[in-house]
């Protein structure tokens, strides 16, 4: 009897430590924002807050959608010149993030550089990886580029919370900046609860712990990365590429970041940057700006932010601006 | 409640004996361990989810192609390293991603809600 209740123990006690073990580690998948959201949590409750991470960012793509009616920007894009748009806190909240890495970037990172992207046949509706691109005519791109340049084509009033379209025909995608803006504030909903990763389409925020993360190789290399950082808690990193959309024409390769000066593919030699950042919103987009102008300024970034900027060009060498450690594989 | 917590340990301390209890404390690491090495996604093997569900598990050292039927995807591992052949999404971004070696890495097909992952050295791709 004593026997059989010792062994009844025991299983029971073993049992109790698998389910726990199972029940700590969780890793929920979701689709937003235009793309795939991963967090894996350590520590109970990480489905729970995996769903309230999901929730907010679901309300985030419903504020900022370029294609959902009923979004801010939707609106925004809709509405005549001249007419002011009321838009949710939290389009504002990014539209002002927005701004502060145009005016930081002179321009590099452009909101409403959209057009030129529709016009290349890059926006995500139309690109086809792989198919023949259709490269414009210069008429086709001088005319385009009248309806791109975020202070000529909008103005935004914070206090009323309203953005106006002041260009027929611009048009503004918060794409660049509202994945890692919301990765940031997902590190928000964690705060010290529990270990978390959290990777939006490669905007990726890490919660109370290091994680190692790995930065695509932005040509064909032995792995799908060719280097890794380190992401400190509290810390978010981003990526852009000329390797993402893109197709090769004659040799020449034409991609997505397009240069909101010259209505072309960006050429600044960067094929790749990554930016490490506490602030989401600003690695976001300024990864954009290091692609479009190149690493002329990027000293500049690294002291006016305390961001991290590592660049890689198309020969796979790579510059690091602001101390950072890249181990290269 | 702390009268019947203490009456639990008392009971707990009657059935076990220091040593059964050093006993214990190795077998239920030892299971821990072994629970976590065998869940714990590594480098060997790639794993296929759709819609969130794992649908199978292919192992990058037997060369092979795998076919999705429901969602038109035809799924190749070849030299140690899975990639994605055949995809019937408009896209097409995962056909022309990068394979994934067994260093770690992650395909996503968006349209079909197809997420191949390989558990490597990192934790995250950016």
């Amino acid at each position: 009897m004593r026997k059989s209740l010792k062994a009844f123990a025991v299983f029971v006690l073993v049992v109790v430590c698998v389910v726990m073990l199972a029940a700590c580690d969780a890793n929920a998948e979701y689709y937003v924002l235009g793309t795939f959201l991963e967090i894996k949590t350590e520590g109970a409750g990480g489905a729970a807050l995996a769903d309230e991470i999901n929730a907010f960012m679901q309300e985030t793509e419903l504020a900022v959608s370029t294609v959902m009616e009923g979004s801010d920007i939707y609106a925004v894009n809709a509405a005549p010149v001249g007419e002011a748009v009321a838009c949710r806190p939290v389009t504002m909240e990014i539209v002002k993030e927005a701004e502060y890495v145009y005016d930081l970037t002179d321009g590099a990172y452009d909101p409403s550089v959209f057009p030129l992207v529709e016009l290349w046949g890059f926006s995500p509706d139309k690109f086809v990886a792989g198919a023949e691109g259709n490269i414009p005519t210069d008429e086709d791109i001088a005319a385009t580029l009248e309806k791109v340049g975020f202070r000529k084509c909008f103005s935004v009033d914070y206090e009323k919370g309203t953005v106006t379209k002041l260009v027929e025909g611009a048009k503004l995608d918060l794409g660049g900046i509202a994945k890692g803006y919301a990765v940031e504030k997902a590190l928000s909903e964690v705060g010290k609860k529990q270990k978390a990763l959290v990777n939006l389409g490669g905007n990726i925020g890490a919660a109370n712990k290091t994680y190692r993360i790995g930065i695509s190789a932005p040509r064909e290399y032995a792995s799908q990365y060719f280097a890794v950082v380190e992401l400190y808690a509290g810390e978010c990193i981003a990526t852009s590429g000329d390797y993402q959309r893109c197709f090769i024409k004659d040799g020449v390769r034409y991609h997505h970041i397009i240069n909101p000066f010259t209505g072309r593919p960006a050429d600044s030699g960067v094929a790749g940057a990554s930016v490490i950042s506490s602030d989401g919103a600003l690695g976001d987009a300024l990864a954009t700006a290091v692609v479009v102008a190149g690493t002329t300024s990027a000293d500049k970034w690294v002291s006016a932010t305390g961001c991290s900027i590592i660049a890689v060009n198309g020969d796979m060498a790579v510059s690091v601006f602001g101390g950072r450690t890249v181990e290269c594989v | 409640m702390r009268k019947g917590g203490g009456k639990a340990a008392e009971a707990f301390k009657s059935l076990f004996k220091a040593g059964d209890l050093l006993l214990l404390v190795v077998l239920l690491i030892a299971v821990a361990l072994s629970v976590w090495v065998a869940t714990r996604p590594d480098g060997s093997e790639a794993r296929v989810y759709v819609d969130g569900e794992l649908r199978c598990v292919l192992p990058l050292s037997k060369d092979g192609e795998t076919q999705l039927a429901d969602v038109g995807m035809v799924i190749t591992v070849a030299d140690g390293k899975v990639s994605v052949k055949e995809s019937d999404c408009p896209e097409q971004l995962c056909v022309h991603s990068a394979p994934i070696s067994g260093k770690g890495g992650m395909i996503v097909c968006l349209p079909n809600r197809v997420v191949i992952t390989v558990g490597g050295e990192v934790d995250a791709i950016t």
